[in-house]
């Protein structure tokens, strides 16, 4: 090589990163110094989250998203009393408290023009128009131990089969689960959200095989794990977990459809990092945001992500299981929810 | 003004001055809530935002639906078995912690205090597991060979006082070693040496003198478990409620508070009431050992 062509070549080599730099720079660093709040759910799933949709998010444009865990219905009240002035950028809440949010405007719109990866939420799923972004799904579904109860369990009006006595375990009132379950059951025995009565003649028979109404999910775990309940109405990706620590509880897909919950995310009206927001709501709907729940629980996904090898574990898994989703009027549901709660308790009281 | 009312001023107000923080503190944060609450309780609908006017709907609501009466009922007999359950348990503890050495009696009274530094829901938590189908006392019954299949200890109304029991025990304990502590043994000898029995001493010097400790101790545990929730909702199946679980429930799960807090006012009044005639009726008299002659 020639000294010129030498000097020429090392120039180069030297100029080329120079003049690259800013544009990768700013690609790198899009939302550097940017941390955005959000509320979790704590535990395992705060960190399904981080792995799938906080560090690839940070690694890509440097935003950096804090979640603290804490009970959800105070941080919708805390949004609502603190209207124009929000303390969160981004609010994850289940479907059951959206009706209540929109209602107080405190949530802004998300467009496919902002979040494109909205165009791929499958059908039926974003149930309140543009609000809200839902990027999980978890079904409420019949459950019974595999070695003590048969024949299977086929819908959730089952509950109620009489070799069952004292053997069954359904949500208690203080969570949302309940009046969902009280919504299957009153459908199942041809009522409806507007007439929930066929739900408490119904559980009024089943009341003496109700051993328990545990008030959180972890209670409700715990009495399958030790076999104080074998059969019930469960989370189906609470069901997988006890199947993967050796208790065999299996799940039904029930004949009368299924009854699920989806978890949302929120775009705050008045977010001080807006643009930072929608970024961390297109990352939850990539595909590797939506992988990261059903890789820790077997959550469904809502978009049309390939599942892969986590196909068999999931219950909402095919176009054919996603129709037999039973659509939720979630704004009337929840404006009974204190009447309901109270029926239950006089019900199964006795 | 006279030296002797200059020193009684003087001390009136260093009285004043002393207790002030506490009354301010209490008026602040438990006076004024405590009456904001009172007041959300004449509220007539189902929400105290924004409310105004004055009922008795919420009150009427309670007294007139057996549901709520009979699980304020239950509360109160919840706590009366406790509270016995526990001074049954606690006294003979308390008394012959009492009569240690002092070295001896800080060790043992550490183990009394160390369940209480756990989460109630831990404490509770461990309970379902100890009576749980595979728990240690089925394993035991089984074992001894009391019975061949595990039976279901939990969710029932006997498990919610033994929980109970257990929760509070700690506080009649140190009540009545607090009191017992100034009891002078020598009144003791000097009634047996006056050849009175074991169990007349018992109960005309002894339980006299610990009264103070026995009272305070069951009005801890008798307030301490009316307005239980936890142990109930964790513990009790569908059919044991409390007044406490409902509050809660009515408060912050349905947001009523109108009513929440007509139940909160409600127990607060029976409890008191039935505390006050328990110490009147019971207590009192037995605590000057009127029952024995």
């Amino acid at each position: 090589m020639k000294r010129r062509d030498f000097l020429k070549t090392t120039a180069a080599a030297f100029a080329l990163p120079l003049i690259a730099a800013p544009a990768v720079h700013a690609q790198q660093k899009r939302f550097s110094g940017v941390t955005l709040r959000i509320n979790g759910y704590g535990g395992n799933y705060d960190k399904a989250l981080i792995e799938g949709v906080a560090k690839p998010l940070e690694e890509k444009t440097g935003l950096k998203v804090e979640y603290f865990a804490a009970p959800v219905q105070g941080e919708v009240v805390k949004l609502i009393s603190n209207k124009g002035n929000p303390h969160v950028d981004l609010l994850m809440v289940d479907n059951n408290l959206m009706p209540e949010l929109i209602a107080a405007d405190v949530l802004d719109p998300i467009k496919v023009s902002d979040v494109p990866n909205v165009s791929r939420i499958l059908p039926g799923y974003r149930e309140f128009n543009d609000f809200g972004a839902p990027f999980a799904v978890s079904s409420l579904v019949p459950v019974f131990n595999s070695d003590n109860i048969k024949p299977a369990l086929t819908g959730y009006a089952d509950i109620a089969r009489s070799d069952l006595k004292g053997k069954v375990a359904i949500p208690g009132t203080t969570i949302t689960a309940s009046a969902l379950v009280l919504l299957a059951l009153a459908e199942a025995n041809g009522g409806s959200v507007s007439n929930m009565e066929p739900a408490f003649k119904f559980l009024a028979e089943a009341k003496d095989n109700v051993v328990a109404t545990p008030n959180s999910t972890v209670a409700q775990l715990q009495l399958f794990s030790q076999g104080e309940a074998q059969a019930g109405i469960f989370w189906d990706g609470r069901a997988y977990e006890l199947r993967q620590s050796g208790v065999p509880i299996q799940t039904v897909v029930p004949k009368e459809g299924i009854y699920a919950v989806s978890s949302y995310v929120n775009l705050v009206k008045g977010g001080r990092n807006r643009e930072a927001a929608l970024a961390y709501i297109e990352q939850a709907l990539s595909d590797q945001g939506q992988l990261a729940l059903p890789k820790a629980f077997r959550f469904g996904a809502t978009t049309n992500v390939a599942l892969g090898e986590l196909l068999p574990d999931i219950l909402l898994n095919s176009p054919e299981r996603v129709a037999m989703k039973r659509k939720v009027d979630w704004a009337a549901l929840m404006k009974q929810r204190g009447e309901l709660a109270e029926r239950m308790n006089k019900v199964l009281r006795g | 003004m006279s030296r002797w009312a200059a020193e009684s001023q003087n001390k009136r107000l260093g009285f004043v001055l002393l207790i002030a923080p506490a009354v301010m503190l209490l008026a602040v944060f438990l006076i004024l809530p405590m009456m904001s609450v009172f007041r959300a309780s004449f509220y007539p609908g189902t929400s105290a935002l924004g409310a105004s006017g004055f009922s008795l709907h919420q009150y009427y609501k309670f007294f007139a639906d057996s549901f709520y009466v009979s699980v304020l009922l239950e509360t109160i007999v919840y706590a009366l078995i406790t509270s016995l359950g526990c001074l049954l348990l606690g006294f003979p503890v308390g008394y012959s912690l009492a009569r240690l050495p002092p070295t001896q009696r800080r060790v043992r009274m550490i183990l009394i205090i160390v369940p209480l530094t756990l989460s109630l829901v831990v404490v509770v938590f461990g309970w379902l597991v100890l009576l749980g189908r595979q728990g240690l006392v089925n394993n035991i019954l089984m074992g001894i060979g009391l019975i061949d299949t595990p039976k279901q200890l939990l969710f029932n109304r006997f498990a919610v006082i033994v929980v109970l029991i257990q929760q509070f025990l700690p506080f009649m304990i140190l009540s009545v070693m607090n009191v017992a502590l100034q009891i002078d043994p020598v009144l003791e000898q000097a009634s047996t040496s006056l050849r009175a029995k074991r169990l007349r001493t018992f109960w005309k010097i002894v339980i006299p003198l610990a009264a103070p400790g026995i009272i305070s101790g069951f009005t801890l545990v008798f307030v301490m478990t009316v307005s239980a929730f936890v142990t109930p909702r964790l513990i009790g199946g569908p059919k044991a409620h409390m007044i406490g679980g409902l509050v809660y429930e009515e408060v912050l799960i349905t947001l009523n508070w109108p009513f929440g807090a007509a139940m909160s006012f409600i127990l607060l009044a029976v409890g008191l009431g039935t505390l006050a005639t328990v110490s009147i009726l019971i207590v009192r008299p037995l605590a000057r050992g009127l029952h024995v002659r």
